[in-house]
């Protein structure tokens, strides 16, 4: 107290004997020359300052002589100006930092300035995500991330995305360690784009070493906003859009599918049907054209579907104190599906501050902490997307268009007006659009997701800090439904109201404590950080009731309390824990750098998993990466004018996969087979309920990690006074060990265990371009990104070599179309070669009768690819690729004044998709698409398709190329033209009004004849089995409206 | 900063020592083989899982050994329709994929290696002696049977005794019989003597294993050129032991034949029977079948039980729950009149008859009561029936009423008529669609069979008048052989049980070439019957009725297992041709 007295004193002693005035002056930006509020003004050598208003405006109160100012603000350039004898209407322009180069990465446990940073890693900034109007973040990342493969899971709303980092390195989960906050494994599809500060990749093994165990397939680091120094700073973000289908697959009317049915029909040699006696009622309207059948895509397509989404945020705060409030909420309705209409509802809630508890003398941050929140809650409804069995696009695809949607009371069309109205032509799926509504309209699913991180740090001397931090993850939910009694032919039919309820619960914990230490001597610098965590996950528990017997009969009063009793073999009770995981680790980390010009990191990382058996449970996972910032060199920065930075990269390092059920050690003992319920009715008994029981694996005690092996060489320029800059990166990222549940001998009589059989490299080659240049007040930039990846499987833990892919994928019946085999890609498709169509008896003579016996004119030609004079499966081959060759992706923008443009597009080049609406093989009724026009009807008809005939006819049961399409696409993604207002209103309290429009999914460049090329389709169980298309839920085409307003 | 270090090291090194505790986790939903079996419950439960594989191998449906030993044996065609190239592939002795026996064979080796883990694991469990033989007696009998159906199969397989995985060769004859033969010795003398009627029907009796063992012998026997089977440890099974086993089966297990034929196949259930305008003779005299409303019947010494909780979504096992083999062998067509064809049930149309049975039958026996009660004469019994429906091949106007869908009638509240899929549905409160609501047993081992075992092994005609007396036939004064063979000929007409005796009896090849250029209707077009890869006799003389193994299964023992003969490309049948 006494001391401040003094100071006071001083002070005014000082004061009184100044005779130097305020100084006046306002802070704008280079560019915009907006006003920058809340930037420091301080009078070069001492203490004394001040912050601009919200105009920019600033008066600094000084009894001293001022010469030079310093102004500075977060995210510009720091300016000195000397003032002279100005004190009055100093006009000072700050310009934006754009030396990107300075920015600082995050690289797991850390930050590290870009320019230090050895490893290949992309950062990609909220703002750039938030301008691109997605619903998740990852769909914005799609067109801004080389080397990251995103791809949609499906269109409908709420569904997620397939990340693959760098190729597809393992046969289990593929997927990225997405690191939220600091926790690890939230879900990065809960976050509202707003929500995001910066997005960090990091794709090489000496990158994403230091997360060891789990990182094989890289790691995603999400940073939400975080608070700033100075005024409270208030956005809001809003859009409100239509969504519409914009390309359908066409399936033949009522005629044209009575024409085709007869072709196949007569080619069958069977009857042709009598379809007036089959649709008695219709048939005449049929036969004139007075009736063209039922479009049931047409149907259900949702027309005008609306999206908006709102988020609010708040930010600010002091030396000491800072904090970021966000609040967001968005909500999509689905383009295909009515009258169930798909919605997805995302609420989003976010708390964020750090505090300097207690500054020292020597002004270091002493004891520090921090918060990060994040809640979500969103609802969800939807429609079957899955395989043939519950697709109900496909279902509408495939459906006779013979049969009406609504009989004449206005009721859907069912087994009972089947029966009375003489309608003796049951397509196998019933009325789709019915069972789609029926079984999925009253289905909710309510979903609340909390991530918090709480962290401590205290630095006892400068640049040592031990931290400490807590993660929380929660996820919880319940969801609900009612499907009523109904009937659609004499199989597909629910003869009970069902209602259902079902509840999950559970959290992860995470404890972190690392201690990182900084240490300059002379020219050399060294960072060093070492860590401990422990883990443990899925830690919660599911419940869930089916019941019949429901004495109400609507979605309002579907709960379990309002059925009755229990009802053997309908009433389905499961309650079951999530299964713990427990994760503990070691890391530490060195860096070395030597004048910024010679830089190299060591990274080791320890893990010991739960999953593994005692001796076989730690896994360690060394780095190393090194760079050279060449234009620091003496004989390179005389051409400073041209190269204004230049640094070559090379890193090597290891890192592991342990995404494997646990208990893999043990012969566990299962009370069901594939699912399905073990019993045995002795006796008289034929509902028995004591349950059979058998060990379901064979154990394997030496289980261990999976270990992906890269080496990544690459280099960072800028050109052209940094107008242009380019990065570059050639990797083999070698997988090995792969946890395989290989085909072992059947006659070992129970199931495979995991183990540790099969290898895969991945090369490639990533590039990025980028231009930005500002001529007085226009502004634009221009990207391209490109990343070329080859996948090639180089071991198998069996004799075959081969893992095999689900049979019965395109249609009952067939063989699997996926496989992975040594030497092919994994997940290639497998199938017959074929060389066009036998047009006639001369070219069945000439290809020989000993290949394929029985052909007749418009069969399929296979060819005999081992040479060997027979057809027989032996002859299967790679006859596609998934996997795209080449991901590109394009953007540009431009500014005026207040005018803003941008585009953005991407694309992939390469891979093949295997297409097929109809279950061929079994279900010979189902409808075409009018690709069944281009077939083989005579002589010099088609040399592709084979003649129409019953689907268990090789030509179409055989899985061939002729369901392969080339998948090659480039989508223009974004549009958007934007104004600020605040250019036209300058004296509006608000510092940004900026309206715009924006249009998604504009344009695809395509040849693939189905509806969307991006076909996000995996296989249940099988992740690396993809690129099938089996009526795909395309993305929709959106036209929106939107503002962005701060003050 | 030393003290820092200090203090970390001392932190890590407490970590360390308690890291190895704090990875270790309990399983909290499954018992693994340290815990399981344990007590009583969790025997029964081991064994239903052993019992399960029963319904699983009929789930494999046309690709079990039941399927193929009724359409490879001169009873029966493939039939089915155009695209059905399994059905006629088993018929012709040709292969329609390389793989085709995958799933029956994996399925077969589920039961072994449970039979085995329960054998292994019995020890570690608190149940009392008599308890313990039971359970074990059950799983040797399960266990040979496994290897009985693979062995008629397929020949030879590897034999796995143990759950440690292991790639084998194919066993010898003589060894695999051997342990079939121990097995079935076992079972025997552990399981108890007591009545069949004092046991829950379904459960191994040793009078089943009794039979079973009969029938391996006449089979290895027959077969092998041998007198008798040496076991394992170097003791012999004769001629002599397996008819005392017989007549211990005969003189004490409470087995016997029903007093008319009919009593034995579910259409004369009570439900059915009495909307069955066809047959009022079985109405006057009451004739209900003898499993009516779940009672056990005196002539079943073992068969496969079904159950209502069959589901038809892929699931092996959960298929199997129900009878598939009715569903396989009813009537095809789903364009059929169900009255004009009451009360036989949709299916599809695998196995029609080969007319020469009927001609062969009615010309040596006309007065044999089972001809009508075996057969569907279609022309006369079901005229109403359509030929050539979905593409019907290989299809006769034959049928077997046995191994069917059964439809029945109820009058319900309303007063209106309704007529059911199967007479399960009323029966047993069944749910199923006509795919799934078969569930009948299915037979295996009959009391005639053991009467005609026994008249074949001791030439004496006891055992073969008593079934000929039941059949109105009069009786032989003297044992033949081709009167032996003639009367399991009609007796077990489309049981699946011909194909074993003629490659026992070493008339395969002569029985089997009969099939071509018999009367058969294609796409509803009359017809001769063909055959394929050289005629039937060919086929036989190559394969000698053995089907191939699975070529998955071939290469992944890195060839330690070998293909039988025969089974080369020219065995491929690439489907029907018109």
């Amino acid at each position: 107290m006494k001391n401040i007295l003094i100071l006071i004193t001083f002070l005014f002693i000082f004061c009184s004997f100044s005779s130097a005035k305020d100084i006046k002056g306002r802070v704008t930006d280079s560019e915009t020359r907006e006003p920058i509020p809340g930037a420091n003004i301080i009078i070069k050598g001492t203490d004394i300052g001040t912050v601009s208003d919200i105009n920019g405006y600033f008066t600094l109160k000084t009894n001293i002589k001022a010469n030079n100012l310093i102004v500075s603000f977060l995210g510009y350039i720091s300016r000195e100006i000397a003032i002279g004898e100005k004190t009055e209407n100093i006009e000072i322009t700050l310009k934006e930092d754009s030396k990107t180069l300075e920015e600082v990465v995050v690289v797991g446990y850390g930050v590290q300035k870009k320019k230090l940073n050895t490893g290949s890693t992309i950062n990609v900034k909220g703002q750039d995500l938030e301008k691109l109007n997605t619903v998740s973040p990852l769909g914005a990342l799609q067109s801004q991330a080389p080397g990251v493969n995103i791809t949609q899971q499906s269109g409908m709303p709420g569904q997620g995305f397939l990340v693959t980092i760098r190729g597809l390195g393992t046969n289990g989960n593929s997927s990225p360690l997405y690191v939220i906050d600091g926790i690890v494994g939230g879900d990065i599809n809960n976050l509202n784009p707003s929500d995001i500060e910066a997005i960090d990749v990091l794709k090489d093994a000496a990158s994403s070493a230091i997360y060891g165990s789990r990182a094989a397939n890289g790691v995603i680091l999400v940073t939400t906003k975080q608070g700033k120094e100075g005024k409270i700073q208030v956005s809001y973000d809003g859009y409100y859009g239509i969504q519409n289908l914009y390309k359908t697959v066409p399936t033949l009317n009522a005629k044209e599918y009575i024409t085709i049915q007869d072709e196949m029909n007569f080619n069958d040699g069977v009857d042709p049907k009598k379809w007036n006696s089959l649709i008695p009622v219709l048939y005449n309207k049929v036969v004139n054209e007075n009736w063209k059948g039922t479009n049931w895509i047409k149907e259900m397509t949702n027309k005008n579907a609306p999206i908006q989404n709102h988020a609010l945020n708040i930010a600010g705060g002091n030396q000491m104190s800072r904090y970021s409030i966000g609040l967001s909420y968005t909500s999509q309705d689905g383009i295909l599906g009515k009258p169930a209409i798909p919605v997805y509802d995302r609420i989003t809630v976010r708390i964020n501050s750090d505090h300097i508890l207690y500054k020292n003398e020597k002004k270091i941050d002493v004891l520090k902490f921090g918060e990060s929140i994040n809640y979500n809650y969103h609802e969800n409804k939807g429609i079957n997307i899955g395989n043939m069995w519950a697709n109900d696009l496909r279902n509408a695809i495939n459906a006779s268009p013979l049969m009406p949607l609504y009989d004449t009371q206005g009721n859907y069309f069912d087994y009972e007006d089947v029966l009375s109205s003489g309608y003796n032509f049951i397509a196998e799926n019933g009325n789709p659009i019915a069972k789609m509504d029926y079984d999925n309209k009253d289905k909710t699913s309510k979903n609340h997701g909390l991530n918090a991180n709480l962290y401590f740090e205290i630095q006892p001397i400068k640049d040592l800090i031990l931290r400490s931090s807590f993660g929380y993850r929660l996820i919880g939910g319940s969801s609900r439904s009612y499907v009523p009694i109904y009937q659609l032919t004499n199989i597909i039919k629910n003869d009970d109201q069902k209602v259902a309820q079902s509840i999950w619960l559970g959290n992860s914990l995470q404890l972190e404590n690392t201690i990182s230490y900084k240490y300059q001597l002379k020219d050399h610098e060294f960072t060093g950080l070492v860590g401990q965590s422990v883990e443990k996950s899925n830690i919660g528990e599911t419940l869930g009731i089916t019941n019949v017997n429901y004495i109400f009969n609507d979605y309002k009063h579907a709960y379990i309390d309002n059925t009755d009793g229990y009802t053997a073999g309908k009433t389905l009770l499961n309650g079951s824990p999530w299964g713990i995981n427990k994760l503990m680790s070691f890391f530490g980390r060195i860096g070395y750098n030597f004048k910024e010009k010679y830089m190299a990191t060591i990274v080791m990382r320890a893990d010991g998993s739960s999953n593994f058996a005692k001796g076989h449970r730690w896994g360690y996972f060394p780095s190393i990466s090194a760079g050279w910032v060449i234009s620091e060199e003496n004989f390179i920065s005389k051409s400073r004018k041209i190269i204004d930075f230049l640094k070559l990269r090379a890193s090597w390092g290891q890192n592991g996969n342990s995404a494997v059920p646990g208990f893999q050690y043990l012969a566990t003992i299962s009370y069901t087979d594939n699912k399905a319920p073990i019993h045995y009715p002795f006796g008289k008994d034929k509902d028995p309920m004591i349950a059979g029981a058998y060990p379901d694996i064979l154990p394997n005690p030496k289980l261990s990690w999976e270990t992906s092996d890269q080496i990544n060489i690459g280099f960072d320029a800028r050109f052209l006074d940094s107008r242009l800059s380019l990065t570059f990166d050639w990797y083999q990222k070698s997988t090995k060990d792969w946890l395989v549940k290989a085909p072992q001998l059947l006659s070992y009589g129970t199931g495979a265990p995991y183990i540790n059989g099969g290898d895969v490299v991945n090369k490639g080659v990533e590039f990025s371009v980028r231009w930005n240049e500002q001529i007085k007040d226009f502004n634009y930039g221009a990207y391209a990104n490109f990343s070329y990846n080859k996948n090639e499987v180089l071991r198998i833990a069996n004799s075959e070599g081969v893992i095999y892919g689900a049979s019965d994928v395109l249609s009952q019946g067939t063989s699997p179309v996926s496989r992975i085999e040594v030497g092919k890609p994994m997940g290639y498709f497998w199938g017959y070669k074929s060389a066009g169509v036998f047009q006639n008896q001369e070219e069945i003579a000439a290809i020989g009768t000993t290949l394929q016996e029985n052909a007749k004119p418009g069969d399929l030609i296979f060819v005999d690819t081992n040479n060997d004079g027979v057809i027989n499966e032996s002859d299967k081959t790679m006859i596609g690729n998934p996997h795209p060759d080449l991901n590109v992706s394009f953007g540009f923008n431009a500014s005026y004044k207040g005018f803003d443009f941008s585009i953005t597009a991407n694309g992939a080049f390469g891979q093949q998709i295997m297409k097929s609406y109809r279950s061929f093989s079994n279900s010979p009724y189902q409808n075409y698409t009018t690709d069944i026009f281009k077939r083989w009807h005579g002589e010099g008809t088609s040399n592709r398709l084979p003649k129409i005939t019953n689907g268990g006819n090789t030509n179409w049961k055989e899985i061939s190329d002729i369901y392969v399409e080339d998948g090659d696409y480039l989508k223009i993604q974004n549009i958007t033209l934007g104004y600020d207002f605040k250019k036209l209103f300058k004296n509006i309290v608000l510092s940004k009004m900026r309206i715009y429009v924006s249009a998604q999914n504009v344009f695809t460049f395509t040849k693939y004849s189905g509806m969307d090329p991006e076909i996000g389709y995996r296989q249940n169980g099988m992740n690396w089995a993809t690129g099938v298309d089996l009526g795909f839920y395309p993305t929709p085409r959106m036209f929106m409206f939107g503002a962005n307003i701060s003050f | 900063m030393k003290k820092y270090i200090l203090l970390a090291s001392i932190a890590l090194s407490c970590c360390l020592t308690s890291c190895e505790n704090f990875l270790n986790t309990e399983n909290l939903t499954k018992k693994d083989t340290s815990n399981f079996p344990q007590n009583k419950k969790d025997l029964e439960s081991a064994l239903i899982g052993i019992y399960s594989n029963l319904s699983e191998g009929v789930g494999c449906k046309a690709h079990s050994n039941f399927f193929v030993s009724c359409v490879a044996s001169d009873d029966a065609f493939g039939g089915g329709g155009n695209n059905d190239k399994f059905f006629h592939a088993f018929d012709f002795l040709m292969s329609a994929g390389e793989n085709m026996f995958e799933n029956f064979w994996e399925v077969r080796y589920k039961g072994i290696f449970r039979s085995n883990s329960l054998i292994e694991t019995m020890n570690n469990t608190q149940v009392s002696e008599i308890e313990r033989k039971n359970i074990l007696g059950e799983t040797y009998f399960l266990r040979a049977f496994f290897y009985y159906d693979l062995a008629s199969l397929f020949g030879t397989v590897p034999l796995v005794l143990q759950t440690e995985p292991l790639n084998l060769p194919k066993a010898t004859p003589e060894i695999l019989y051997g342990q079939i033969a121990s097995d079935l010795k076992n079972a025997i003398e552990m399981l108890p003597s007591v009545r069949y009627s004092d046991t829950q029907s379904g459960h191994v009796t040793k009078w089943a294993a009794e039979a079973m063992m009969a029938r391996v012998f006449l089979f290895y026997t027959g077969f092998y050129n041998k007198t008798e089977i040496t076991l394992p440890d170097g003791l012999k099974i004769t001629k002599a032991n397996v008819i005392e086993w017989l007549n211990d089966c005969i003189a004490n297990s409470g087995h016997d034949l029903l007093n008319d034929y009919r009593q034995i196949w579910p259409y004369t259930n009570s439900i059915t029977l009495a909307s069955y305008k066809n047959d009022n003779v079985m109405k006057q005299n009451q004739l209900i079948w003898a499993e009516d409303f779940g009672k056990s019947s005196p002539e079943t010494l073992f068969s496969i039980k079904f159950s209502n909780q069959s589901t038809n979504q892929g699931n092996t096992l959960a298929l199997g729950y129900s009878n598939q083999m009715c569903l396989f062998m009813g009537l095809r067509g789903g364009s059929q009149n169900k009255e004009a064809i009451y009360p036989f049930g949709q299916g599809w149309g695998a196995a029609p008859i080969n007319p020469q049975v009927y001609i062969d039958w009615t010309a040596s026996e006309p007065t044999d009561k089972r001809i009508e009660a075996s057969i569907i004469n279609l022309p006369i019994e079901l005229p109403g029936y359509k030929k050539g429906a979905d593409n019907n091949v290989q299809e006769t106007d034959f049928y077997q009423k046995k191994i069917m869908p059964i439809r029945a009638k109820v009058i319900e509240a309303d007063g209106k008529t309704k007529m059911y899929d199967s007479f399960s549905i009323p029966m047993f409160g069944n749910k199923g669609d006509y795919q799934t609501c078969n569930i009948q047993d299915l037979i295996l081992i009959r009391y005639a069979d053991v009467l005609l075992m026994h008249s074949e092994l001791t030439e004496t005609t006891d055992g073969i008048n008593r079934v000929r007396l039941r059949a109105n036939l009069s009786p032989l004064t003297a044992y033949s052989l081709k009167a032996l063979q003639d009367e399991r000929r009609w007796e077990f007409v489309g049981e699946g049980i011909r194909w074993n005796d003629i490659r026992r009896w070493k008339i395969a090849e002569k029985e089997l070439e009969k099939q071509t250029g018999q009367n058969i209707y294609n796409f509803g077009v009359a017809s001769k019957s063909n055959s394929y890869g050289g005629g039937y006799a060919k086929r036989y003389a190559e394969t000698k009725g053995f089907f191939p193994i699975p070529e998955s299964q071939i290469k992944l023992s890195e060839n330690i297992l070998k293909q039988n003969e025969g089974w080369g490309q020219e065995a491929n049948y690439g489907g029907w041709t018109k």
